[in-house]
């Protein structure tokens, strides 16, 4: 019998805990996407079986309704930023007012809004509240159909800075940060404001379901009709963010964990941001951040609320085509991921935190931050077991196969439930395109994912703190 | 099922014979039923005139009246709160007293309906069930019942004195809303002994309603309200203050002297609604802090809350 030497020993030990390793990870995460999903699914139902009673044409003529304000930052957004405001001014509400704040952009973007909406500076007594860049001049309209719009130019300063300039400037309770070329639903505001009416709990925050506009018809700033994106990478993404808002946010929300407000929308009690001290500019990930600290606030000083998810969609954003653009888009989303944690490492695994300390952190921590690594090192790991000959290939196939069909489950159970639930794509070859992508995404699109993900944490080390260029391409819209 | 109507929008004897095929067979089918009363309601509120004048008659001639009244017995939730509605909608006035068992329903959507059913049918008897509400009246069903309030032919004005005697915060905030949006100015003496409640949302929505109202009956209260510590309700009553001034004995001074960023800021408003000389005086003042200089500068807000 050959005695194996220690060095073989050690190998196969190694080998033993990468493959047994991976196989716990990744039951383990497959385990809470299931739990995740099937949650959702029931909330989901729930919710759509509520909301057929209620009519919310009773709030929208009401002047008792919640004032809100509408903050949207624009840099160099003149290519869109007349039909972007039309949009926001057409919303069904009673009382909101739109603020556009411009962020020191270097094309014509005041000039367009001063011309198209009669624009003319106004001495305005802003209250600092929160610190910020300076504000160059506060414009109203002349117009008096265009009353409730009122556009800040300022200095540049990135998107947390305009957003806190919006909260010093807005004279509602209530503010509501998106994006300024995102086209919201015309019942949007009412959804948003609802848990704020109706909760015992003090509602900090509220956001929707995001969804993805490349491809979609927009009239007069209002979406006219749904289509499957033509571009390849636009159309996963929608896949992506059905995953992630159908089968994964419902069910934080529902025990309370939800740890981010997508920054395309979402409802903030503008007390509680103003108390925390507004966005952090220096965070790429400003969104999340702010969540977290107003959770934070709300837990150590022991006031009872709420963050709250509506599962409807809400909101329809452009997202990248283009590779360069998604990497760096995922590169800052990671970087914003670790940001936070780290930034609110005190919470972690802390009973005083409740449910966002000792599970939803944690979770991010394992599952979110560190997936890609762990994916990354597995694959290393793999090549190089391979490549010595201690690679137990039926195991190592078995599992990537038993992943990959995973993948695709859990893809065609989201697309089910949208199926089911909001049937946005109504053509009937749009299923099949969207099980197509499917197919596809875990072999193609998850690498380059995972390879992003890796680019923002090697950044995030480095200390690099930009958003980088996100170039948008505008939505398609028909003119008559 | 497929219902067919006369032109002209009265049911002629082919439609009644069908519309007796119809009852007959969904009288032992209870889903169906439910089905049809879902779609009444759906098509129903949004149709006026002639039409709601034949879907009331096949409701009434397929007795989903008395069906609707034995569901709020028995079904489920889905099914009561349909059934309301479709009484409500109808104003059906013999199931006021059965709904009226449903307003503090530990389900949130039979008792948010019932409440507005017992509007919507109990006419002058509308709102006597508010004042023994057990449960919390949320901000949204407030609204709503109000709004409901407002769209009655004749609207009406509920007896809310006695709201104001309840143990339930929810009960006495909603008294405020009617008042306000029915301008019922006699109502506001019954406002003062709110000043000095424990709860400060109690006190944030009373000077939000004397606000709204623009009358300086409370002037003295709300100064009064000034020299307590909790600055949400300082800065609330100052902005009451600004828009019901009325030359009483006021110290604005005691504002514009502080280094307290909100209540300088509330105090320039207050001046600048109120045409007083002090604004002016400090911006000539070299003293004046640069801080104070900023906020001064832009006083001449149009946009003054």
């Amino acid at each position: 019998m050959i005695e194996e030497s220690i060095e073989q020993k050690i190998l196969y030990l190694l080998s033993d805990i990468f493959h047994y390793g991976i196989l716990f990870y990744a039951m383990f995460v497959m385990a809470s996407y299931m739990i995740l999903a099937f949650t959702s699914i029931k909330v989901a139902g729930t919710y759509k079986k509520e909301n057929r009673f209620i009519d919310y044409r009773d709030i929208l003529n009401s002047s008792l309704a919640p004032a809100v304000t509408l903050i949207a930052p624009a840099y160099n957004e003149g290519a869109s930023i007349i039909e972007n405001v039309k949009s926001l001014l057409a919303i069904y509400y009673t009382n909101f007012e739109v603020l556009i704040i411009n962020d020191g952009s270097r094309d014509d973007t005041l000039e367009k809004l001063i011309s198209a909406y009669e624009l003319e500076l106004v001495p305005f007594a802003i209250d600092y509240k929160i610190p910020t860049k300076e504000v160059r001049g506060i414009y109203k309209s002349k117009n008096p159909a265009f009353y409730n719009l009122v556009v800040v130019d300022k200095v540049n300063g990135g998107k947390a800075d305009a957003l806190n300039v919006g909260i010093n400037v807005s004279s509602k309770d209530f503010i509501i940060c998106i994006d300024v070329d995102c086209v919201l639903e015309q019942d949007a505001i009412l959804k948003l404001m609802k848990p704020q009416l109706q909760n015992k709990k003090r509602v900090i925050a509220t956001g929707g379901v995001i969804r993805v506009a490349n491809s979609c018809k927009i009239q007069s700033g209002k979406l006219t009709e749904v289509s499957v994106p033509k571009n390849f990478l636009a159309r996963i993404q929608v896949l992506e963010y059905f995953r992630a808002f159908l089968l994964g946010r419902i069910a934080w929300n529902k025990i309370d964990g939800l740890l981010l407000i997508s920054g395309a929308l979402g409802v903030f009690d503008k007390e509680i941001a103003i108390k925390v001290g507004g966005y952090d500019h220096n965070t790429v990930g400003e969104d999340m951040e702010l969540v977290v600290r107003m959770r934070r606030y709300m837990c150590e000083n022991k006031l009872p609320h709420k963050v709250e998810f509506i599962p409807d969609p809400l909101c329809w954003t452009e997202v990248p085509e283009d590779l360069n653009i998604l990497g760096r888009q995922r590169n800052r989303w990671t970087r914003g991921t670790i940001e936070t944690l780290i930034t609110h490492k005190k919470m972690f695994l802390r009973k005083e935190y409740g449910i966002i300390g000792w599970l939803s952190m944690p979770y991010w921590f394992l599952f979110e931050w560190l997936a890609p690594l762990i994916e990354a090192v597995g694959i290393i790991f793999f090549i190089f077991l391979a490549v010595i000959g201690s690679i137990n290939w039926p195991f190592a196939l078995g599992l990537l196969l038993m992943v990959y069909c995973f993948s695709l489950c859990f893809s065609v159970l989201a697309l089910l439930i949208e199926e089911l639930t909001y049937h946005q794509y109504k053509n009937k070859t749009d299923v099949f395109k969207f099980i197509a992508v499917a197919l596809i995404e875990p072999i193609i699109y998850h690498p380059f994912i995972i390879y992003s993900a890796i680019r923002g944490n090697i950044d995030f080390i480095r200390g690099k703190s930009s958003w980088g260029d996100m170039t948008r391409k505008g939505f398609k819209t028909d003119v008559k | 099922m497929h219902i067919i109507f006369h032109e002209k929008g009265l049911l002629d004897t082919e439609v009644v014979l069908l519309i007796m095929d119809l009852k007959n067979s969904l009288k032992n089918n209870k889903q169906n039923s439910i089905l049809l009363l879902a779609e009444i309601v759906s098509f129903g509120k949004n149709m006026d005139g002639e039409s709601k004048v034949i879907i009331e008659e096949l409701f009434s001639m397929l007795e989903l009246d008395n069906f609707a009244m034995k569901i709020l017995d028995e079904g489920s939730w889905v099914a009561k709160v349909l059934c309301i509605q479709n009484l409500s909608l109808f104003k059906v006035a013999a199931s006021f007293d059965l709904i009226l068992n449903f307003i503090d329903d530990e389900n949130s959507f039979i008792r948010d309906e019932s409440q507005l059913a017992a509007i919507k049918i109990g006419e002058e008897n509308a709102l006597n069930f508010v004042y023994d509400l057990k449960s919390d009246l949320s901000e949204w069903q407030q609204i709503r019942l109000i709004e409901s309030l407002r769209k009655l032919k004749f609207p009406l004005v509920p007896d809310y004195k006695r709201w104001f005697g309840s143990q339930n915060k929810s009960v006495i905030l909603f008294g405020f809303k009617v008042i306000v949006t029915f301008n019922h100015f006699d109502g506001l003496i019954h406002l003062k002994k709110f000043f000095n409640h424990e709860d400060e949302q109690v006190t944030i929505q009373l000077l939000q309603a004397i606000k709204s109202m623009q009358v300086p009956f409370f002037n003295t209260d709300v100064i009064a309200l000034i020299g307590r510590s909790e600055s949400k309700i300082k800065i609330k009553a100052i902005r009451t203050l600004a828009v019901t001034f009325n030359e009483e004995d006021f110290e604005i001074a005691q504002f514009l002297n502080s280094n307290d960023h909100d209540l300088f800021f509330e105090g320039v408003k207050f001046c600048q609604i109120n045409l007083k000389e002090e604004v002016e005086k400090l911006i000539n003042n070299v003293e004046t802090e640069e801080w104070k200089l900023k906020i001064l500068e832009h006083s001449g807000d149009r946009r003054i809350n």
